[in-house]
């Protein structure tokens, strides 16, 4: 039953990255695409800092103050990354429809990659048929709307 | 550029967005999933900033901050609840279900703002592809164990 309420709020999570994705899209072309993502990340520290004062209150968010690697305060740099390498590739012969398919399928097989090792400390996880067709179905039902989309 | 190279790097945009979403994640068990979201956004600006300053001309950026209409500044917002959302869930669901699964979200969504704004071009082949994704979304939701 809980874990039905996570998936909810994952694929609920998706919405918004769309949303987000559409707006800072609209904002690249008053822009750049770097531009566009920096004034996203930028607005996103208030945004976040609001959250946390408004949801967490108490736990501290400052480095070294929990016992935290250094290094995974730097999933940012890798998120700051992805706009700037989209950018190369949907401009390139791959264009939109190309670069997204990619990108979906290497999401995929990574993350599937990340549970069976466990890599990042996070618990290693087994997957099931059930898992793996879940992986086809959204993979390939995703690529099938990026190629039929404009 | 050479295909092969582009595919690599299309291939490799997408583990970025992985390895960046469960490190980030990772950080959330220790300063909570907000907590966590404000260091993504803190280090992301900073590399971000970098980026603009020494290869700012590159895509030829030209800000004109009094033209943009205010609401598209809220992508960030909704940007810093999505992260937190993110690393509250993935913990939970492991890298691969919460991956797919905003996958699927995002993606339906998507189609549906292309479709209000008439930019679909083969309806019966999205529609196919929407079912599909709800397939998957429901092949998770059998009981383990």
């Amino acid at each position: 039953m809980n874990k039905q309420i996570y998936a909810a709020g994952a694929v609920g999570s998706g919405g918004l990255l769309a949303l987000m994705i559409f707006l800072n899209g609209e904002l690249a072309r008053y822009t750049s695409p770097t531009w566009s993502s920096f004034i996203a990340h930028f607005v996103g520290i208030f945004g976040s800092w609001l959250l946390w004062k408004l949801i967490v209150r108490n736990k501290n968010i400052w480095p070294y103050s929990s016992g935290t690697p250094l290094w995974a305060y730097l999933g940012g740099v890798g998120g700051a990354l992805i706009v700037v390498v989209a950018n190369i590739t949907v401009n390139s012969s791959l264009g939109l429809v190309g670069s997204l398919s990619l990108m979906i399928l290497g999401q995929a097989c990574l993350a599937m990659l990340f549970d069976l090792t466990g890599w990042f400390s996070f618990e290693k996880r087994k997957l099931m048929l059930a898992d793996v067709l879940q992986v086809i179905c959204i993979v390939a039902g995703s690529i099938l709307i990026i190629w039929s989309g404009g | 550029m050479v295909l092969p190279f582009l595919i690599l790097l299309a291939l490799f945009n997408g583990f970025l967005v992985v390895t960046s979403r469960v490190i980030n994640a990772r950080l959330g068990t220790h300063v909570s999933a907000a907590g966590a979201s404000f260091w993504n956004h803190f280090v992301g600006s900073v590399f971000l900033a970098l980026i603009v300053i020494f290869l700012g001309d590159v895509d030829g950026g030209r800000v004109t901050f009094t033209e943009i209409p205010l609401v598209l500044f809220l992508g960030g917002f909704i940007g810093a609840s999505y992260v937190a959302i993110n690393n509250f869930v993935m913990p939970k669901v492991g890298a691969t279900k919460a991956t797919v699964l905003v996958i699927a979200g995002q993606i339906v969504l998507g189609a549906i703002i292309d479709m209000s704004n008439g930019q679909i071009s083969n309806l019966n082949a999205v529609i196919l592809g929407i079912l599909l994704v709800i397939l998957g979304v429901w092949f998770g939701s059998f009981k383990r164990k």
